[in-house]
C-alpha cells in the first residue's frame, strides 16, 4: 500500500512541482495585481480593460455575437487579477487545464511528460510580460477540450463523426468565436496524422471555413475575416510585448509538431517515470557495500532529482527571458502607485537604470515622496525632468496618473478631461470611474457622480465601495464627509483660463493664492521653482509663509536660499537661522570644491557626485540629480 | 390509451401550474391593489418621469421603475377600451408585455392612460397612490429614430457610431460604425425628409474626410474637403434631392481650468456652401453667405425648398487673432461676444438663384445666440438652439430650444426646455412629434426626449426615449446626440458606407467663394453698398 503511494507521488511529483514552480513565480515574481493596474499605462498601448459586471444585462450582451461568451469569461477572470494569489490561482488553473489536454490531445501517456508542459510555459511567458492572456487561454482551453470531446464521441460513434464535428464546431464559434478554428484545424491535422483519414479530414477543413463564413456573414453581419486577427498573437498587444508575441506563435507550431512527434514515437521509458521506478540505480547494484544512503537512492529517486531542477530551471528561464526589464519596472511603479505603496514604489524606483528612467516614474516618484513628507529632502536623490513633475508627458498614455495628480492638485477641469479620455480609451476601469465619482462629487454634480456609482455597483471587485457611497450620497449628496472629496474640493480651481495661458509654475502659483492651505499645491510649486532655479522665488516664498527659526525649511530649500545668497553675493553666515550650520557648512564646502575644478565641469560631475549627488547644490550647478545611485 | 392521454394531460395541468410559479409575478390578471390599501394623495415615484404626458400611440412600452420603499409592487395599466396590463412583482423596475401595451394603445388613440400602483411595505401594509394619467396621441409618430451613440468624448476616441432604434420595439441596430474607417469620426448625419433611402453622413479619418451620400440604395463617396481649409459638414438636403447646402467650419476645442462644463467649441470661421448631388460639383452660392466678416452655419431647408435657413454672427477677430488661436490653444478674446442671430434666404430652385437674406431673430434682441433651426414640415414653425454665447450647444448648460412663428414672428422656449443643455432636435414627417437630446438628468450624459406638438405650436412635457431595462440610463454611459427620425430602417449596411469610404471621388469644380481661402469673398458692408 505504501509503496503504491510512494509510486503514484514519484508519478505526480513532477507534475506538482511543476506547477508549484509556476505558482511560485506568478505570486511572488509576476504578481497579477501589477497586470490588473496596468491598463493605460504609459506605451503599453491601447488595450482597453476588460470590465466585468454583475447582472443578467451585461451577460445577455455577450450573448449576442460569437465570441461573447468567451470575452464574458475573460473579463471575470481578469477582475480577479486584483488579487495577488486569486490571480495567480486562477492562471495556475487555467495552465494546468490547458497541460492536461495538450497531454490528451497528443495521446500521452499519465506519468513525467515534459513537452506536455511547454503550453503553459509558453502561456505563462505571456503573463510574465504583464500581459493579460486571459483570451488565448481559456480560447485554447476551450478548443482543445472540445477536442477532447470530439474524439471521445467520434470514437463510439464514427459514423456520425462529421455531423458530431460540425456541431461541436458551431457550438465553439458561438461560444469562442474565432478559437473555433484552431479545433478545426487540430481536428483536421488529428485525422491527417494519427487517423489517416484522407476523406474525412479535407471534408472537416472545409466544412470549418464554411461553418465559420456562414456565422460571421449570414448570421451575425460581421465583416468575413475581422476576427481572425484575435487569432494573431499580436493582437492587442502593441511592439513591447515581443515575447508574448513570439511565445503565441510557439504555441501555434507546438500543436503541428506534438501530433507529428507523437504520431512518429509512442512514449517511451523516458516519458514514463513509472515504468523506470523499479529498476535500481546502477551504482547500487554494483556493490553491497556501499553506503546505506547511495544504496536507498535509485534510478527514479536520480530522475526525479535531475527532473526537478530541470523543470525549476525551466520556469526560472522562461521568466527571465520574458521580463521586459524596462516595462517590468514601470508597470511595477505604476501598480505601487494605485496601491499607495510608496516605500516599495520608491525602491523600485532606485533599481530603474537612467535610461528607463522617464517622466512618468519622475512623476509617480515625486507624488511617492510628497505623501512620505520627504519631496523637499529626497527629491533630488532620483532623477529630475520638470517636464514630468505635474504633468507626465502629454500622451493618452499616461492620462491615469495625470488624473490623479491633477485631482490632487487641484486642477479639478484637467482632472475630469483626463478621466473622460482615460474611459473612453481604456474602457469602464473601475479606477477611472472611481475618480470620476469624486470629481463628480466635489463639483457638487452629485446626479452625476450617481452615474458612474451606479456602474461600479455592478463591479465584483468595487461593488462595495460603489454601495457604501451611495448610501453616504443619499445622507449627504455633497459627499461632505468623505475625506477624499473634501480634500479635492477644498483645493479646488475656482479661476478659469485655458490649458496654456500661463506657465505651469504661474498656475500651481494660482492655486496657493486661492487656498493657502493647499500643502501639496505648495510644495510642487516650491519643488517647480527648484527644477527651475528660480531660487530667489524660494526666499519670497518662505518670507510670505513666515519661516522661523523655530520651524526651519526642509533640506532643499535651504540649499536654495544658500544658493541664492551666494549668487547675489550677500554675505553668508553661519548663524543664518534659516539656512542653518549645516547647510552653510557643506554649502561652502560644495562651493570650495567646485572651485578645485574651474572649468572642467565633467570631472566635477564625477568627483562631487558621491558626497553631493543627492543635494540641490549638485543639481543646481549641472542639471542633474540622482547622481547618487 | 386512455392512461396515457390522462398522463399527457397532469403532465400539461403540472406544466401550467409550473411555468406560473416560475415566471415571476407575471400574471396579468386584475388581481390588483386589495382594497384595504392605504390612500397617498401623491403619485408614485417613478424613474422615467412617465407621467402627465401625451405619448405616440405607437410608441414602445413605456418601462419604468417604482421608486419607492416595498417589497411588492402592483401596477394596473388600462384605458377606456381593451385589457387592463396587470403586473404583480416583487421587483420594482416594471416590465410591460410588448403585445399588451400595443393592443391597449391601439384602441385608445386620443384617449387617457392611467397607471395604478400599489405597493406593500414591508409590515404588510399595502399603499396605493393617486392614479398616473398620460395622453395616448392621436398623432403616429415616425417608426425609428437615429442618432449618434459615443461616450462624453473630448480628444480622443476609440468608438464612435451612428445607431438606429425601433422606437416601436427595443430593437437597435448599427447604422455605420468608425471601426471601418480606422476609428475616425463619424458624424453629422442627415436624411432627406427623415426617409433613409436618401441621406448622408460625414466622415474624417485617415482615409480622408468623406461625405457619404446614399441615394437609390447605393452609397457613393465624396471628398469632402473643400479650399476652406475645413471639410463639408452641418448639411441639409434640398427637398427636390438635388442640392446639398452645407458649411464649413473651422472648429476648435478648448478647454477650460474651471467650471461646470470642461470642454469650449468655437468656430473660429465657417461659411456656406452648395453641393450638387447630380453633377458632384460645388456651386456658386449666393455672396451673403460666404461674408469674409460674418459666420454663416447650421444651413437648414424649409421642407417647400423656397428657403433656406441658417445662423449668422459677426466676426469678432481678425485674421490674425484667427490664426494664432488656430494654432495656439488658448481661446481666442471676445470667444463669449459670439452670438448668432436666425437667417433665411430665398432659393429659386428652378435656376438655383438666391434671394436677399433676412433676419428672422436678431441676437441683438434676445442677448442670446441662435443655432441649429430646423424647420417643421408645414414650414410654419421653426424651432432652434438658444445658449448664452457660442456656435456649439451641446457644451452650453445655457442652451434651451425655442420655437419660432414663422407667420407671426413671436418665438417661445419650449415648456419642456431644462436647466440644462437641450439642443439637437428634429421633427417627425407629420410635424407633430420632437425629439431632442437633452441632459437635464445629470449634465453630462445627453438622453433622447421626446415632445408632442400640436398644430398650433405647442409642445408639452418631454419624455426620455423608453428603454427595455427601465433602470439602464441609471448606469449607461453612453451619449446620445444629432437624433432624427426616421420612416424607415436604413437600407444600406455598414460595410456599404465603409466600402464607400475607402474609394472616395473628388468634388468638381471646388473653386467657388468660400470665406478665407478665397479672397474674393466679399464682406458683408460691401454687399450692402451695392
Amino acid at each position: 500500500m505504501h509503496g503504491r503511494w510512494s509510486q503514484s507521488l514519484q508519478r505526480y511529483s513532477r507534475n506538482i512541482l511543476f506547477f508549484a514552480a509556476l505558482l511560485c513565480a506568478l505570486v511572488y515574481a509576476v504578481d497579477p495585481r501589477i497586470i490588473y493596474h496596468g491598463y493605460g499605462i504609459h506605451g503599453r498601448g491601447l488595450i482597453p480593460f476588460p470590465a466585468f459586471f454583475k447582472g443578467a444585462d451585461f451577460f445577455g450582451s455577450h450573448l449576442l455575437y460569437p465570441g461573447g461568451l468567451l470575452d464574458y469569461a475573460t473579463a471575470f477572470c481578469t477582475q480577479l487579477l486584483y488579487f495577488r494569489y486569486a490571480g495567480s490561482l486562477l492562471i495556475l488553473l487555467g495552465l494546468i487545464l490547458l497541460s492536461r489536454l495538450s497531454r490528451s490531445i497528443a495521446q500521452a501517456p499519465s506519468g513525467f511528460m515534459p513537452s506536455t508542459y511547454i503550453p503553459a510555459l509558453l502561456v505563462f511567458a505571456g503573463f510574465a510580460q504583464y500581459s493579460n492572456e486571459f483570451t488565448s487561454l481559456i480560447g485554447l482551453v476551450l478548443s482543445l477540450a472540445v477536442l477532447w470531446l470530439y474524439r471521445l464521441i467520434s470514437a463510439r460513434f464514427p459514423r456520425f463523426e462529421i455531423p458530431v464535428f460540425a456541431l461541436l464546431f458551431a457550438a465553439l464559434y458561438y461560444t469562442a468565436g474565432v478559437f473555433s478554428l484552431i479545433f478545426g484545424a487540430m481536428c483536421v491535422l488529428f485525422d491527417l496524422l494519427n487517423n489517416k483519414r484522407y476523406v474525412a479530414a479535407p471534408v472537416m477543413a472545409i466544412l470549418s471555413a464554411a461553418l465559420y463564413y456562414i456565422g460571421d456573414t449570414i448570421l451575425f453581419d460581421h465583416v468575413f475575416g475581422d476576427d481572425i486577427t484575435r487569432l494573431f498573437p499580436w493582437y492587442g498587444h502593441e511592439v513591447d510585448y515581443r515575447m508574448a508575441v513570439y511565445a503565441g506563435w510557439a504555441l501555434y507550431l507546438y500543436y503541428p509538431v506534438m501530433l507529428i512527434v507523437y504520431r512518429l514515437r509512442r512514449p517511451t521509458s523516458f516519458d514514463n517515470a513509472v515504468s523506470v521506478s523499479e529498476k535500481s540505480c546502477p551504482g547500487a547494484q554494483k556493490s553491497k557495500t556501499s553506503s546505506f544512503i547511495w544504496r536507498r537512492i535509485t534510478l527514479a529517486e536520480c530522475a526525479l532529482i535531475r527532473d526537478s531542477l530541470l523543470i525549476v530551471a525551466a520556469v526560472a528561464m522562461v521568466y527571465y527571458a520574458a521580463y521586459d526589464e524596462k516595462w517590468g519596472s514601470l508597470l511595477k511603479i505604476n501598480s505601487y502607485a494605485r496601491q499607495g505603496r510608496y516605500d516599495d514604489l520608491l525602491a523600485a524606483a532606485k533599481k530603474i537604470p537612467l535610461k528607463n528612467y522617464n517622466t512618468f516614474v519622475n512623476h509617480e516618484v515625486n507624488k511617492a515622496l510628497y505623501f512620505k513628507g520627504e519631496l523637499a529632502t529626497k527629491m533630488f536623490d532620483y532623477p529630475q525632468n520638470v517636464k514630468g513633475f505635474v504633468s507626465a508627458a502629454y500622451t493618452y498614455m499616461d492620462m491615469i496618473p495625470r488624473m490623479d495628480t491633477y485631482c490632487r492638485l487641484g486642477f479639478i477641469n484637467h482632472a475630469e478631461r483626463q478621466a473622460f479620455e482615460a474611459l473612453e480609451m481604456f474602457g469602464e476601469y473601475p479606477a477611472v470611474l472611481k475618480y470620476l465619482v469624486y470629481i463628480k462629487a466635489a463639483k457638487g454634480d452629485s446626479q452625476a457622480a450617481r452615474v458612474f456609482l451606479n456602474v461600479l455597483k455592478k463591479d465584483i471587485i468595487h461593488g462595495k465601495w460603489a454601495k457604501e457611497t451611495e448610501a453616504a450620497m443619499d445622507k449627504d449628496p455633497s459627499l461632505g464627509g468623505d475625506p477624499f472629496v473634501a480634500q479635492i474640493r477644498a483645493v479646488m480651481n475656482t479661476t478659469d483660463y485655458s490649458r496654456f495661458l500661463h506657465p505651469l509654475e504661474d498656475r500651481v502659483a494660482d492655486l496657493v493664492n486661492q487656498n493657502k492651505n493647499n500643502e501639496m499645491a505648495y510644495e510642487y510649486l516650491m519643488s517647480l521653482f527648484l527644477l527651475t532655479k528660480h531660487v530667489d522665488k524660494i526666499g519670497e516664498i518662505l518670507e510670505q509663509t513666515g519661516v522661523s527659526a523655530a520651524t526651519p525649511p526642509p533640506r532643499y530649500y535651504r540649499e536654495a536660499l544658500f544658493i541664492d545668497k551666494a549668487m547675489k553675493k550677500e554675505p553668508l553666515d553661519a548663524g543664518n537661522s534659516l539656512i542653518g550650520r549645516d547647510t552653510f557648512a557643506s554649502g561652502t564646502r560644495y562651493l570650495e570644491l567646485l572651485q578645485r575644478f574651474g572649468r572642467n565641469v565633467d570631472a566635477a560631475k564625477i568627483a562631487l557626485a558621491p558626497e553631493f549627488g543627492d543635494s540641490y547644490f549638485y543639481y543646481f550647478s549641472f542639471s542633474f540629480s540622482g547622481a547618487k545611485r | 390509451m386512455k392512461r396515457s392521454l390522462t398522463t399527457i394531460i397532469y403532465l400539461l395541468i403540472t406544466l401550467t401550474v409550473f411555468l406560473i410559479a416560475v415566471i415571476p409575478g407575471c400574471s396579468h390578471n386584475a388581481s390588483l391593489i386589495p382594497e384595504d390599501a392605504i390612500r397617498e394623495s401623491r403619485l408614485p415615484a417613478i424613474a422615467p418621469d412617465y407621467t402627465d404626458i401625451v405619448i405616440p400611440p405607437s410608441i414602445a412600452p413605456m418601462n419604468f421603475v417604482i421608486r419607492e420603499e416595498g417589497k411588492k409592487y402592483v401596477v394596473a395599466i388600462y384605458s377606456v377600451h381593451g385589457d387592463t396590463i396587470s403586473i404583480a412583482t416583487d421587483n420594482p423596475a416594471i416590465e410591460i408585455p410588448i403585445e399588451s401595451w400595443h393592443n391597449l394603445l391601439d384602441v385608445n388613440k386620443g384617449e387617457t392612460l392611467s397607471i395604478d400602483v400599489g405597493v406593500e411595505s414591508t409590515d404588510g401594509s399595502w399603499r396605493r397612490f393617486e392614479t398616473i394619467t398620460n395622453t395616448i396621441s392621436d398623432d403616429d409618430i415616425d417608426s425609428y429614430v437615429m442618432y449618434r451613440r459615443l461616450k462624453p468624448l473630448h480628444n480622443y476616441w476609440r468608438t464612435m457610431r451612428i445607431m438606429e432604434r425601433n422606437i416601436t420595439s427595443f430593437d437597435e441596430s448599427l447604422v455605420f460604425g468608425n471601426a471601418g474607417i480606422d476609428h475616425g469620426c463619424c458624424n453629422c448625419h442627415t436624411t432627406l425628409g427623415n426617409n433613409p433611402e436618401t441621406m448622408l453622413i460625414h466622415t474624417r479619418s485617415s482615409l480622408g474626410a468623406a461625405m457619404l451620400l446614399v441615394r437609390n440604395g447605393k452609397v457613393a463617396g465624396v471628398n469632402s474637403r473643400t479650399p476652406f481649409k475645413a471639410p463639408i459638414a452641418y448639411s441639409s438636403i434640398h427637398p427636390s434631392g438635388k442640392w446639398v447646402a452645407f458649411s464649413v467650419n473651422r472648429v476648435k476645442q478648448y478647454f477650460h481650468a474651471a467650471g461646470d462644463e470642461v470642454r469650449e467649441v468655437i468656430d473660429l470661421d465657417s461659411s456656406l456652401g452648395l453641393y450638387s448631388v447630380e453633377t458632384n460639383e460645388l456651386l456658386a452660392i449666393s455672396p451673403e453667405l460666404t461674408l469674409r466678416d460674418r459666420l454663416e452655419t447650421y444651413p437648414a431647408w424649409s421642407p417647400d425648398g423656397k428657403y433656406l435657413y441658417y445662423c449668422s454672427a459677426a466676426l469678432p477677430w481678425s485674421e490674425e487673432e484667427k490664426n494664432v488661436a488656430d494654432t495656439d490653444i488658448t481661446l481666442p478674446p471676445g470667444y463669449k461676444n459670439i452670438r448668432y442671430d436666425l437667417m433665411r434666404i430665398p432659393f429659386n430652385s428652378g435656376d438655383a438663384t438666391w434671394g436677399t437674406p433676412e433676419v428672422l431673430v436678431s441676437s441683438e434682441v434676445t442677448g442670446k445666440s441662435i443655432t441649429q433651426p430646423k424647420v417643421s414640415p408645414d414650414s410654419r414653425f421653426v424651432v432652434f438652439s438658444m445658449a448664452d454665447y457660442g456656435c456649439f450647444p451641446t457644451y452650453q448648460p445655457s442652451c434651451d430650444l425655442y420655437m419660432l412663428n414663422v407667420e407671426t414672428g413671436e418665438y417661445l422656449p419650449l415648456p419642456s426646455n431644462s436647466d440644462r443643455c437641450d439642443s439637437w432636435h428634429s421633427w417627425s414627417t407629420n410635424g407633430r412629434w420632437l425629439i431632442f437630446s437633452s441632459k437635464r438628468s445629470d449634465g453630462i450624459f445627453a438622453r433622447l426626449y421626446f415632445v408632442h406638438c400640436d398644430s398650433e405650436g405647442k409642445t408639452g412635457k418631454a419624455f426620455v426615449l423608453p428603454q427595455k431595462n427601465p433602470a439602464m440610463y441609471d448606469s449607461f454611459l453612453d451619449t446620445y446626440n444629432v437624433p432624427e427620425f426616421s420612416i424607415a430602417p436604413v437600407a444600406v449596411t455598414n460595410k456599404d458606407f465603409a466600402s464607400a469610404n475607402a474609394a472616395l471621388e473628388d468634388i468638381n469644380g471646388i473653386d467657388v467663394a468660400v470665406t478665407t481661402a478665397t479672397p474674393q469673398a466679399p464682406k458683408a458692408d460691401d454687399i450692402r453698398k451695392q
